[in-house]
């Protein structure tokens, strides 16, 4: 079982006068303490020693004492002879008496008080400090508080100046006699902030420590166990807890986003609740989605299904070698989460709570102008068509002039007029609407609220929390709302001295509702098409606008009345149950056996009602959409998942004479799951508020399911031996079998091995100044992966009958059909993933300066990819076979620095820190001998994005008809269109590189590439994060800054906030100052080209659409990502009202962004995470990224 | 200590079905081959967008207009539905019923005939494949079969198809009958392709033509639909298929969400604008059976004028004055802003609710007897062996169906059509004692099938594709100013130059800017008149094969003659 402790010998380096600290009687005082022993510790201590060592320091020795003893022993730094060498040979002797002959001949005396040993110099060695005199004393008591409130006992309260000191005791009170009042108290312990507290009278005072985190000494979380940071020997990154704490964030992808360099997190839309997913050190495999393995508690598991306020670590394993005992799911990296449990000796009730608004990242500043929508339209439009979009007259372009500063309607010229058209009285508008505020609500109101109650008694730890968070989205009309709920509860019995018994239960449920048919994405896509300003959404007699005498298109395809109309529902649920329990078992000393088995049970519903639509063309006639988007339709799908799975394993630690420190562990892991699926659709409902399949009376039925299985079953080890604490050696693998492959083909091994040096431990680093060089270890390791992430039965071909067509034989349903699956290789088997790390890890200035850094090369070798391009005479999909190979290089480092200092008498700590990290891939093997582009080829840098130079434009019509370069093949459009045929001034001039007065693809290949060249790359270079705060005065500040250092993008065709009407002329939401950018003669030098429809909507032949040099977008950014400032009550403030602590806190999320983008209405993180190896082309536009403002509030009892 | 002792990693499929049992039944077959009709059976839009030389819109297609280029994939190079059938016939001996899966087979060789039709047409001849292909199969290496043998197999999988296909009418479904118009239809493209093309066995392919036309004509039982006062324009505007006449027909039905898009087609100022060319509207009969063109000053006759007295299927094709839409009493005039010739299409459209994108529900018809009665006709006119009483049993009825007087084989012979075998307007590669009769069928086939998908490839089989470099018109001004084009006392366009005119018209052209005429400020609305159409003898009667598969097949896959 994990136990967090930060306490674990950590040698205090605060700001001590040293003139001061000599005149101490009780020091400083610097408990050694193994993590261990405080486990240890609850068992009995032992009363003799049995040492037998030469040539080490005090320290050394003390450690052994207190490890063989029990005891803290607390000492000042200075009084030590840290030079000195002593030669001990103890055998079962009473601890005391060898304490004491060691301590006599470094002239050290001690006094035991409880549990504790104080160490001080011999009387009369201190001969040269005055005497202290005895004068009237007052008696100063008070209690010390952890961060959550819970009492603290033994922590060392010393008088500044005088070196008076106590220890705290139960209920973390003290008592300490001083001379008079007007003092200075500081208060020290391990593993929290020393902090200095004044005091001017004699009332009862209440001192709260904050947590020192980044500890050396942590325990780290790693696959199966738990291994001493220091003796680490993989690429093992652990979350920093700032980051963790101080972000509010929705879900637990949003709060690791940044945090660890080369941990991609992906968002691929703002939705409330959305969750990203992840990406360890670069692509990996172009055989499938690249994700991690994600392990939560031991089991693998959904990172966004447990509470943020749960999380105790993450820890991100990054090599092979952490990542060996995961075997076949592992290659990707591994993400282990550890969630709270119940702390030793506190018990606490703690409430969070956060309320949010947000804005739009991006600028939404549209033209809602009905005369500059409906012209642009048509001038873009009929540049294509030869007609324009709308069938406005010149008397309706007037009128719509005569009203285009209207921002509300004037009674005088309303928007709404009925005129005879097609022969009849129809609506006509002339409105400015606005539609985006008419549609959306950018403040997306968010509340959360969490509750832990934690605590122990004496063979039962328990740990229960709950959270519940609420947030609206974007829809004005009828908002779309996530809300979500976690409970778990862990409760951990000690049965018998060698049994613990520990459960871990958790409960899951989400239920996301929005408007709109077909995915919230589509509903907000939607909008984006066929909406002028000029239109209004609703007729003056209430009823929708749909189709309209102003264009042959519906006004957003219908999305606008939908919306309007409210009656679109949709929700989709899910709820996750799982229960863990696991035994401990400890036979003998040294050995540790675990076995723990979980039960998951998932279930996801999610129910689509769409209902007929009515609108009006005509005053007083009411016409219906009744299919498509108005179907009166009800769909529902019903998913479970059931999940078993079992980890058995055993650890056996032992100190071999000492200097030889072995570590064994070896287990086995089961797991199987079950899916299936229900969908059931029916039409005609007799009621639009019911939504039950009850009353739906209609002919329109369909019914589908679904079933899938898979198991997997592996062995691990791991074998760790250290020498002397300097040499570090680890083995670790994995025997790995699936039911994804075809018998014969099932099992892989995958072993890794791992080595470390702790040059700091070696004599000649020994010489230098401790105070200089704290930790110097070098790491290497190499190991070898699987990836078994490949469909259930991939190996089989399958014949699937559950299929439908767009067909129907005219017997009133939809045609049924059964299909046969891809074709496939009976002989897939793993792909397998090399990866060699070397890592260095340094700590300096008495670990202020932490420095990590790793370079790694990573080959995945034998990808699951279609083979060889063949001929489409196939006539299916290329079979997958494990046909190629890739290699990735790249490298992390972070440097951090943290401090604690007096500003204005008051402790300062702050932190800085900074994580960057890089890597490309290239592919190795790939049977494309002609290196043909439309297919991967060997050498090539995945995310090459090749295109088209481009410099500018043509400038005059003569020089465009005098060029003599061919460029028909990326303007079909501008030589079919039926206004200012073929290539103009305002043009883009196309660069003929290859020579031969052709613009072409060429071959298509690398060798003849034709007139293309690489212009750019879309995968993400140079991530970094930046994060820095501190404490001051109760007020805490965190910042934290993240971006891309380079990346580039193709803007799709479909990026219609990026090219606007260039792509779709009937664009809805055009930039205010979009004509400022269209060339003309007047404006030649304006960022688009002359003004034509549709230029931009085919990325093989047309001038936008293809990509060019002149388009290419860099999206480098570096977004303030999160920045919270929080003030704390002081404690005895707090205590006053019954609290032991209460913090208010703002925070700021996405609130800056540099970027260098042509667009201020894309947001780069949104096109940079759409953007994949071989997706260059996003559209970026997706539901719209949120700017959060959120005020919070921690309390607790 | 918790114990999974099973560790079974045996899972196999719970919800599909494995290769090795599938096709041993009737209903195994039925559900697997109902994919071939979405697969290979033409959607609405490639039947109605007959794109070509009767029928002008915008853009013109690259293929009409000579700027097609060699594409680098697809472009009609897919060949995933043909894997489909093959995996059918490989594994159809499942099914013991011999009789069963003989039907079956013989439905998978329908739709291989089918598919290898529409890639003979398209590209010539191509590898012909009879088993399904392994991924490393040597076959994706061979060379380009003969025309003459991919001609040849598909002519085979019809006579199997015929001889195994149920005789059960179902319009939706293929059957005996639809495989016998299908090698109707393919012989006589492969047998005019062979004559005009100067290929060697042109007449076995005519005959075959003859015979099995004859066939259907005979043993079907199919009959032109002459209910109501406007059969043509019902037949098409419906929205279920007409069984007596249509042979197969594709299903489009609103509860289903099958839709296609006809009607926005024709009534929309952004769909293309399509019209009926003039040069087309021309060749029209009088109601008497006279030949518009030999009318005096026929050429200079305005749009009320030249529409009186024509082939009834004239104003069941495109708005005529005293169009009503159906439904309505409401007359409405061609509008100019929706086509661009201002012959107004109006062949499949229903009510106007369904005008629409995305909203038509007429059913498509794919395969009806009239065409069979003209292929039958011209196969046998090709022959030299037609008859008066072959005409009278085919080609007749479908005048006979609109009260057009009969084609007389004998006077049409002794007349050949100056119009139609004029280099400009027609046909001028016939020749020979039925010359007169061959073009009066060509006249026939194009008023009977305009706009059902047939006039590309009919301009090819006859090697005529010089007519895409001739001038596009549309209908014929005297002159500017105001025009009340359905003759109901309302202006329903102005053409002006210069400032606009004041005018009660619902449309005003500018003439050279909105609209361009032939003669300035009179004559007929000239389409597309800015481009340069070029159409290459040697080398556009076929498409070139994209780039990428030539470059794939190692240099064994031939392109096209002069595609590069």
């Amino acid at each position: 079982m994990y136990k967090k402790n930060r306490g674990e010998r950590s040698f205090y380096q605060g700001y001590v006068p040293n003139k001061m600290s000599i005149l101490m009687k009780l020091s400083l005082a610097i408990p050694i303490l193994l993590a261990a022993n405080l486990q240890v510790s609850a068992l009995t201590f032992g009363q003799t020693v049995t040492l037998k060592k030469s040539n080490i320091s005090l320290v050394q020795f003390l450690k052994e004492v207190q490890k063989q003893s029990g005891y803290n022993i607390f000492y000042n730094e200075s009084l030590l002879p840290h030079r000195q060498r002593l030669d001990v040979t103890y055998k079962d002797v009473a601890f005391e008496s060898a304490l004491k002959e060691v301590l006599d001949r470094c002239h050290l005396d001690y006094q035991i008080v409880d549990k504790n040993i104080i160490l001080s110099r011999k009387k009369g060695l201190a001969d040269n400090l005055p005497s202290v005199e005895k004068v009237q004393q007052t008696t100063i008591s008070g209690q010390v508080v952890d961060e959550n409130g819970h009492p603290l006992v033994g922590v060392t309260v010393t008088e500044i100046g005088s070196g008076k000191g106590t220890i705290s005791k139960k209920d973390g009170v003290f008592v300490l006699q001083v001379e008079k009042p007007g003092v200075t108290l500081r208060f020290t312990m391990v593993g929290y902030q020393a902090k200095e507290v004044h005091l001017d009278h004699d009332t009862p005072l209440t001192v709260q420590l904050e947590p020192l985190v980044n500890e050396i000494d942590e325990i780290v979380v790693v696959g199966y166990g738990t291994q001493k940071k220091e003796n680490l020997t993989g690429a093992t990154t652990v979350v920093d807890e700032r980051l963790l704490q101080s972000r509010p964030a929705a879900n637990v992808s949003s709060l690791l986003q940044g945090t660890v360099p080369n941990l991609q997190v992906k968002f691929t839309t703002g939705r409330p609740g959305a969750s990203g997913s992840f990406n360890i050190r670069g692509v990996n495999s172009i055989s499938n989605n690249a994700a991690p393995l994600v392990i939560i508690d031991g089991f693998e598991g959904d990172i966004n299904r447990i509470n943020p306020n749960d999380v105790a670590s993450i820890t991100v394993l990054k090599d092979a070698s952490t990542a060996a005992v995961y075997g076949a799911r592992a290659s990707y990296g591994v993400i282990l989460v550890t969630t709270k449990g119940g702390d030793k000796n506190r018990a606490s009730i703690s409430y969070s709570g956060q309320m949010s608004w947000s804005g739009q990242t991006t600028s939404t500043d549209f033209e809602t102008r009905g005369y500059y929508s409906a012209a642009i339209n048509d001038l873009f439009f009929s540049h294509y068509a030869g007609t324009p979009y709308t069938n406005y007259t010149d008397e309706d372009y007037y009128q719509l002039w005569i009203r285009r500063n209207d921002k509300t309607e004037n009674p005088e010229r309303p928007w709404v007029v009925v005129q005879n058209r097609d022969g009849r009285d129809s609506y006509v508008y002339y409105g400015n609407t606005d539609w985006y505020g008419y549609l959306f609500d950018l403040s997306r109101p968010m509340q959360n609220h969490s509750i832990n109650i934690n605590g122990n008694s004496d063979k039962i730890n328990y740990s229960l929390s709950g959270n519940y968070f609420d947030q609206d989205g974007i829809f004005r009309q009828n908002a779309d709302n996530m809300k979500r709920y976690n409970l778990r509860s862990k409760v951990d019995f000690k049965v018998k001295e060698w049994l613990d018994i520990n459960t871990n239960i958790s409960y899951f449920n989400s239920a996301y509702a929005y408007p709109g048919i077909g995915g919230v994405e589509k509903t907000f896509n939607s909008s984006t098409n066929h909406g002028l300003a000029s239109i209004v959404p609703v007729n003056p007699d209430g009823t929708y606008v749909y189709q309209t005498t102003i264009s042959n298109y519906n006004v957003m395809d219908g999305y606008s009345a939908m919306l309007s109309q409210d009656l679109h529902r949709n929700m989709d649920k899910v709820s996750e149950f799982s229960p863990t329990i696991e035994a401990v078992i400890r036979p003998m000393k040294g050995l540790d056996i675990r076995s723990s088995y979980r039960f998951i049970h998932y279930n996801y519903q999610t129910m689509n009602r769409s209902v007929n639509i009515p609108y009006s063309k005509y005053p007083g006639e009411i016409l219906t959409i009744s299919s498509g988007i108005g179907d009166n339709r009800l769909y529902e799908i019903q998913t479970n998942h059931q999940y078993q799975a079992v980890n058995t394993y055993a650890t056996y630690s032992k100190t071999i004479n000492q200097d030889h420190d072995l570590k064994l562990m070896a287990g086995y892991n089961y797991e199987t799951k079950y899916l299936k699926d229900i969908k059931v659709a029916r039409n005609g409902l007799l009621s639009t508020q019911l939504n039950d399949f009850e009353i739906a009376t209609g002919d329109v039925m369909e019914i589908n399911g679904g079933q899938n299985e898979y198991a997997l079953f592996g062995t691990f080890y791991r074998a760790n031996y250290a020498y002397k604490d300097k040499y570090l050696l680890e083995a670790a693998g994995r025997y790995d079998g699936t039911s994804r492959f075809a018998k014969g083909k099932r099992f892989g091994f995958f072993p890794s091995f791992s080595g470390g040096w702790r040059l700091d431990k070696e004599d000649f680093f020994q010489q230098w100044d401790q105070h200089t060089l704290n930790s110097f270890k070098i790491r290497a390791s190499y190991g070898s992966l699987g990836n078994q992430q490949v469909g259930y039965y991939d190996y089989l071909q399958t014949i699937n009958a559950g299929g439908t067509l767009k067909y129907s034989f005219g017997d009133g349903t939809v045609a049924p059909s059964a299909t046969e699956s891809a074709p496939n290789s009976s002989s897939l088997t793993w792909e397998t993933v090399n990866t060699t790390n070397l890592g260095l890890d340094l700590e300096l200035f008495q670990s202020k300066l932490v420095i990590t850094g790793d370079i790694y090369r990573r080959a995945t070798l034998n990808m699951l990819t279609a083979g060889k391009t063949i001929p489409a005479y196939y006539g299916a999909n290329i079979p997958k076979e494990n046909a190629s190979d890739l290699l990735t290089k790249g490298w992390e480092l972070s440097v951090n620095w943290k401090q604690q200092l007096q500003v204005a008498g008051k402790p300062l700590s702050y932190y800085f820190g900074i994580g960057l990290g890089d890597n490309t891939s290239k592919i190795t093997r790939f049977d494309n001998p002609n290196k043909n582009l439309a297919n991967f080829y060997e050498g090539q840098t995945l995310g090459e994005i090749w295109g088209y130079e481009v410099n500018g434009y043509f400038k005059t019509d003569e020089e465009a008809a005098n060029y003599d370069v061919d460029q028909r093949s990326v303007n079909t459009i501008e030589n079919t269109s039926a206004i200012d045929q073929g290539i103009r001034a305002g043009d883009l001039k196309f660069e003929d590189l290859d020579g031969n007065k052709v613009i072409s693809k060429g071959d298509n290949t690398k060798d003849n590439p034709g007139d293309r060249k690489i212009i750019g790359n879309s995968l993400p270079r140079y991530n970094f994060s930046v994060n820095l705060g501190g404490n001051w005065n109760n007020f805490d500040l965190s910042i934290f800054v993240q971006g891309v250092g380079k990346q580039d993008w193709y803007p799709g065709t479909e990026a219609i906030n990026f090219w606007g009407p260039y792509s779709r002329p009937y664009a809805t939401f055009i930039p205010r100052d979009f004509l400022s950018q269209v060339w003309s003669e007047d404006n030649p030098d304006a960022y688009f080209p002359r003004p034509r429809g549709y230029v931009a909507l085919n990325k093989d032949n047309r001038s936008l659409g293809v990509a060019n040099t002149k388009y290419l977008q860099n999206l480098a950014y570096a977004r303030l990502k999160n920045v919270t400032i929080g003030y704390s009550l002081p404690v005895a403030m707090a205590s006053k009202i019954g609290l032991s602590r209460l913090r208010v806190y703002f925070s700021g999320e996405n609130l800056l962004t540099a970027t260098k983008l042509k667009s201020k209405y894309i947001d780069p993180e949104q096109a940079s995470t759409e953007n994949t190896y071989n997706v260059s082309t996003s559209t970026a536009k997706t539901y719209p990224w949120a700017k959060t403002f959120m005020f919070g509030l921690d309390i607790s009892l | 200590m918790f114990l999974l002792a099973a560790c079974d990693l045996d899972k196999t499929p719970l919800a599909t079905l494995s290769p090795e049992t599938y096709f041993s039944n009737e209903e195994e077959l039925r559900l697997y081959s109902n994919k071939f009709y979405e697969d290979i059976v033409p959607e609405a839009s490639g039947i109605y967008n007959d794109n070509a030389d009767m029928i002008i819109k915008t853009p013109l297609d690259e293929s009409v207009s000579g700027q097609r280029m060699v594409p680098s994939t697809g472009s009609g190079w897919d060949w995933k539905p043909l894997r489909r059938i093959n995996y059918l016939l490989a594994n159809s001996h499942h099914t013991a019923d011999a009789s069963v899966r003989n039907q079956y087979d013989a439905l998978a060789r329908f739709f291989r005939a089918y598919f290898y039709f529409e890639k003979l047409k398209r590209f010539g001849g191509v590898p012909w494949f009879n088993t399904v292909l392994g991924s490393d199969d040597e076959l994706l290496f061979k060379p380009r079969d003969s025309r003459d043998l991919i001609a040849d197999s598909i002519m085979q999988d019809l006579d199997f198809a015929i001889a195994h296909l149920s005789e059960t009418k179902e319009v939706y479904r293929v059957n005996k009958w639809t495989a016998m118009a299908l090698k109707s239809r393919a012989s006589l493209f492969e047998g005019t392709f062979r004559k005009y093309h100067d290929l060697p066995n042109a007449e076995k392919y005519l005959t075959l033509c003859a015979a099995v036309s004859e066939q259907l004509i005979h043993d079907g039982g199919y009959s032109p639909y002459k209910t109501g006062t406007a059969p043509y324009r019902d037949l098409f505007a419906n929205t279920k298929a007409i069984g007596q006449e249509v042979i197969l027909a594709r299903d489009y039905d609103e509860g289903l969400g099958l839709f296609h898009t006809v009607q926005n087609y024709e009534n929309a100022s952004t769909m293309g604008r399509p019209g009926l060319s003039k040069t087309f509207v021309n060749t029209y009969l009088t109601s008497s059976g006279g030949r518009f063109t030999d009318l005096a000053n026929y050429d200079t006759k305005e749009f009320v004028e030249e529409t009186q007295n024509r082939d009834p299927r004239l104003a069941q094709t495109i708005r005529t004055p005293g169009y009503t839409r159906i439904n309505s009493t409401a007359k409405v005039a061609p509008n100019l802003s929706y086509t661009m010739t201002g012959y107004h299409l109006t062949k499949y459209a229903m009510e106007q609710i369904y005008d629409a994108s995305g909203k038509s529900i007429s059913d498509m018809p794919i395969f009806r007897i009239a065409e069979t009665y003209l292929n039958f006709a011209e196969a046998k006119a090709e022959l030299g062996s037609l008859t008066q009483a072959d005409l009278d049993k085919s080609l007749n009825l479908l005048r006979a169906r609109v009260s057009m007087p009969k084609l007389d084989l004998a006077v049409a012979n002794a007349h050949p059509d100056p119009y139609l075998s004029n280099a400009e307007t027609g046909y001028p590669n016939v020749s020979g004692a039925n010359q007169g009769v061959i073009l009066e069928i060509r006249r026939e086939r194009g008023v009977e099938l305009v706009m059902e998908g047939f006039r590309y490839y009919d301009v090819m089989r006859w090697k005529v594709g010089k007519r895409f470099e001739k001038p596009f018109l549309g209908m014929y001004f005297k002159q500017l100013g105001n025009y009340d084009l359905d003759n109901n006392g309302t202006i329903d366009v102005c053409l002006y130059e210069g400032t606009k005119p004041s005018s009660s018209a619902s449309l005003f052209l500018e003439v050279g800017k909105d609209i361009i005429l032939s003669d300035g400020h009179k004559g007929n609305i000239v389409a597309h008149g800015n481009i340069n159409r070029v159409f290459r003898e040697d080398r556009d009667y076929l498409y070139p094969i994209p780039s990428e598969e030539i470059n794939l097949s190692n240099g064994i896959l031939e392109q096209n003659p002069n595609w590069k």
